[in-house]
């Protein structure tokens, strides 16, 4: 972490007061969430849902609308000419933390939202509320700050949209992979506590998010 | 960029080259700058006066030679405005100036007189996107004077600007050379004048 907040903090700032005007990150994950729910409740409608299934279309929706939304934080500052802004005035460190710190902040209203209304749409029957919270909510911070670092090391590529997207999958996958056993343990498959998919996650979070600025520093000066 | 132990010296370049592809478009370039020097840029189109700005500004690296400043932080010590420079279409006049002051975490402080320096007053709450040109390019040169800079990068200054803007880069050049060393890539003959130094590429 850089030693000064308040640059950070200006990202972060700059990044809200753009969202806030534009609604266009929360609006295409809020969409993708609302209409895959759609989708599945018109198909699961008369079906009890096995657990382990609920799980996975939980997870394959959430991961795929952070994979499309998220890296935009880096992409649209190369497309719009933007990049040069923070190359004058900023560090990558506080490029990086600031967009980071939106993305998961974004991620965490989406995962609320989306759970919602999973549980709502679906018929699934929630076991362990506190599993199932602890899980989306690690979830959403640790795909969030893997879908930004996908989008740092993407945005310089002429082909940014689809790289980032390609980047992200396999890096997300472990962690759908964890997410969907956590999930599918506070949906009532198996007598799993979820703690270690949870700690898992917060784990791989503390990773990206450690690697990132490396990383998006390394990008930065070439 | 490494910054070199010498009060006067602003900027000193070695054997500076840039190549794209098979071409180069210059090679071997030697630049000192000190305090009051303003150094002017001149060219045919595409003989890289742009690319070269970039690179004294930190934008792009050189092929070859190398760049030593006299000063520590980039960030506040070296500004760059050009007229291919993007802002942030949603962002405001003042959340502009706000954001480029917290990035170089400078103390919070009133932009109302910098905002009437540059003649943007009675537009600190329009977002970039609804500025005109002559306006955005009035915006990037607050945003460029901002910090006080040593040394101050300038493409094309007067491109997209009315009288009074033209007026506003005659002031800025004087006070930046009395502050600072500057640099200015154009063709324009009133801003040659503004020029203790001289390159054509």
């Amino acid at each position: 972490m850089p030693s000064s907040y308040k640059p950070i903090f200006a990202v972060f700032r700059k990044e809200w007061l753009t969202e806030s005007r534009t609604l266009s990150g929360i609006t295409t994950t809020g969409l993708i969430c609302f209409v895959s729910v759609v989708i599945l409740n018109a198909i699961t409608f008369t079906t009890k849902l096995n657990p382990l299934v609920a799980a996975g279309m939980y997870w394959m929706v959430l991961t795929f609308s952070a994979a499309i939304s998220l890296p935009r934080t880096f992409l649209q500052e190369e497309e719009q000419g933007t990049a040069d802004f923070w190359r004058l005035f900023a560090t990558p460190e506080a490029v990086f933390w600031g967009k980071a710190l939106f993305n998961i902040t974004q991620m965490l209203i989406a995962t609320v939202l989306m759970s919602v209304m999973f549980l709502i749409m679906l018929p699934v029957k929630l076991q362990n509320p506190i599993a199932f919270t602890l899980n989306g909510l690690a979830g959403a911070v640790a795909i969030a700050s893997t879908s930004t670092l996908a989008g740092a090391i993407a945005a310089p590529a002429s082909n940014r949209a689809a790289l980032s997207t390609a980047i992200s999958v396999p890096l997300l996958i472990f962690l759908i992979n964890l997410g969907i056993t956590g999930t599918a343990t506070a949906l009532g498959e198996g007598l799993k506590s979820g703690e270690n998919g949870v700690i898992g996650m917060i784990a791989y979070a503390i990773a990206t998010t450690t690697l990132g600025p490396v990383v998006y520093s390394k990008i930065w000066k070439s | 960029m490494y910054p070199v132990h010498n009060e006067d010296v602003i900027l000193q370049v070695r054997g500076i080259s840039k190549r794209f592809g098979p071409r180069w478009l210059f090679r071997g370039l030697d630049i000192d700058l000190e305090a009051g020097d303003c150094l002017i840029v001149t060219g045919k189109n595409g003989s890289g006066k742009s690319t070269l700005l970039k690179l004294l500004a930190g934008l792009e690296r050189p092929t070859e030679g190398t760049l030593q400043n006299g000063f520590d932080n980039e960030q506040s010590n070296r500004s760059y405005c050009a007229l291919d420079q993007a802002v942030f279409p949603a962002l405001t006049v003042t959340e502009h100036l706000e954001l480029a002051a917290q990035l170089r975490s400078q103390s919070p402080t009133p932009h109302s007189e910098l905002l009437t320096q540059v003649g943007l007053q009675d537009h600190q709450n329009h977002q970039a996107q609804h500025l005109s040109s002559g306006l955005r390019s009035r915006l990037k040169i607050a945003l460029a004077i901002q910090s006080q800079p040593k040394l101050l990068i300038w493409d094309e200054p007067g491109v997209a600007l009315d009288e009074a803007g033209r007026e506003l880069v005659a002031k800025v050049v004087k006070e930046q050379t009395q502050r600072g060393a500057l640099i200015l890539a154009t063709n324009d003959p009133e801003e040659r004048r503004f020029g203790t130094h001289a390159l054509e590429l």
